[in-house]
């Protein structure tokens, strides 16, 4: 089958690729683009593991052909630092010690991100709610919750400023 | 191994059309992707041509038209969730998207994709056939429109043709008399696919129902209304007798149109209850 021509923003910076018609966003993050913060879980649509940003929105980068987002703007985990200085949702993650094994992370923080885009000010039950869509089976999810509380109300501080 | 195809994406419908035309049998068409991306990976997909309609704008609509909503193939759940159109008019649907999958799930998955898909456990259907909802089918020769339940002939079986497109979904949008409700029961709150799911729609005159509506998912191969508990419902002032009434006819409905089972003994009580539950939300009684 012959490749398409894809241009496509990751974090900032656009690239032209080549791309077969089944290759998911996900392969072309982790397999040409080498960023492999975005995990590969259950590829069926229910772990979360492979959440990136699309126009602000988390969606699933396995369930998204590449050729579907030829022009778009995609956010990963590698793209939330400025320069060595982490976002506040990393910060917040590292502080609270809300990770553990460390795999289901990155989903769970781009879908905090994609919630506090629209919501800057979550309750926990919105955030509990937003976090149901992410596996985790080491953290009991107590100290995500509290991280993405705090970040939240650390973000909205320094909006204030 | 993955399946391998062809793609196109048209950016007009007038396009989508010549192409369904000239490939007829050999497309299969992907809007939001969720089902289809996993048939894809298992390489379960047939289709030569993936024809991706996500790039024509005119699919993506909520809008009035005079007293009907139309809806557009390509809203996704979480746009239904949130539209303030849909949270007046048809609040029954609204909260059967939001009901959908995960966040991702809603943010990717089309309304579209939930009715031709025709997953017994679809979320959206029970809520439009409350609705009465018509789809539009379009073809490069002309376009039908029918009632959703005309629409299927069976889990995962509808009437489309190969060179038909879901065009648009249409209702009478309801005002502030008519009460709703939709209830799922899930192995889980979130992420869960229904094993029974309940739309109720109610139109109360002073304290008396005028017009009730009653569908269940995942439960009955085809969608359906229950219209021997709407009988019963019809024209009586909402009471716990009432409504235990009407529940256990659902139940035995859905029990007539399904079969015997071996997993019936655990659904007839489980419908039943729901059912009630449902009504119980409609009527805003003995909650």
């Amino acid at each position: 089958m012959t490749k398409r021509d894809i241009n496509i923003c990751v974090n900032g910076k656009w690239y032209e690729l080549a791309v077969e018609p089944y290759e998911t966003l996900l392969d072309i993050l982790r397999n040409r683009l080498g960023l492999t913060g975005t995990k590969s879980g259950c590829a069926k649509g229910e772990c979360g593991a492979c959440t990136v940003n699309i126009d602000g929105k988390a969606i699933l980068s396995c369930l998204t052909l590449a050729v579907q987002v030829d022009g778009k703007e995609i956010l990963t985990i590698e793209g939330l630092p400025k320069g060595a200085e982490l976002h506040p949702l990393q910060e917040s993650f590292v502080k609270h010690s809300a990770v553990q094994c460390g795999y289901c992370t990155p989903g769970m923080i781009m879908n905090a991100k994609a919630l506090l885009n629209h919501n800057s000010n979550p309750s926990e039950k919105e955030v509990r709610k937003t976090l149901s869509s992410n596996l985790c089976r080491c953290t009991g999810y107590e100290r995500p919750v509290k991280a993405i509380l705090d970040a939240a109300r650390i973000m909205r501080g320094k909006d204030e400023r | 191994m993955r399946s391998e195809f062809a793609y196109a994406s048209p950016s007009s419908l007038g396009e989508a059309l010549e192409i369904l035309k000239d490939f007829g049998e050999r497309t299969c068409v992907i809007a939001g992707g969720t089902d289809l991306m996993i048939a894809i990976r298992e390489g379960e997909l047939r289709a030569e041509l993936l024809v991706d309609i996500s790039r024509i704008p005119e699919l993506r609509l909520i809008r009035e038209e005079g007293n009907q909503i139309c809806i557009g193939p390509l809203v996704t759940h979480g746009e239904l969730a949130s539209s303030g159109l849909i949270k007046k008019g048809a609040s029954v649907l609204g909260r059967a998207a939001n009901s959908v999958g995960s966040p991702q799930i809603r943010n990717m998955g089309t309304i579209g994709g939930n009715i031709i898909n025709a997953s017994p456990a679809a979320d959206t259907i029970p809520a439009l056939v409350v609705l009465e909802a018509q789809v539009t089918l379009k073809k490069r020769e002309g376009e039908r429109s029918l009632p959703i339940t005309d629409f299927y002939l069976g889990p995962y079986k509808t009437i489309i043709g190969a060179q038909e497109l879901l065009t648009k979904i249409t209702f009478a949008k309801l005002d502030d008399t008519w009460k709703s409700s939709f209830i799922k029961l899930a192995r889980r709150k979130a992420l869960a696919i229904s094993r029974i799911n309940i739309a109720v729609l109610a139109k109360m005159d002073e304290m008396r129902a005028k017009e009730v509506r009653v569908s269940i998912g995942s439960s009955t191969p085809t969608p359906c209304r229950m219209e021997k508990a709407e009988a019963v419902l019809r024209g009586a002032v909402p009471s716990a007798a009432v409504i235990e009434e009407a529940s256990r006819i659902v139940a035995e409905e859905m029990v007539a149109r399904s079969g015997v089972r071996p997993s019936t003994e655990y659904k007839r009580p489980a419908v039943q209850g729901l059912v009630k539950k449902a009504l119980q939300e409609a009527f805003n009684i003995g909650l």
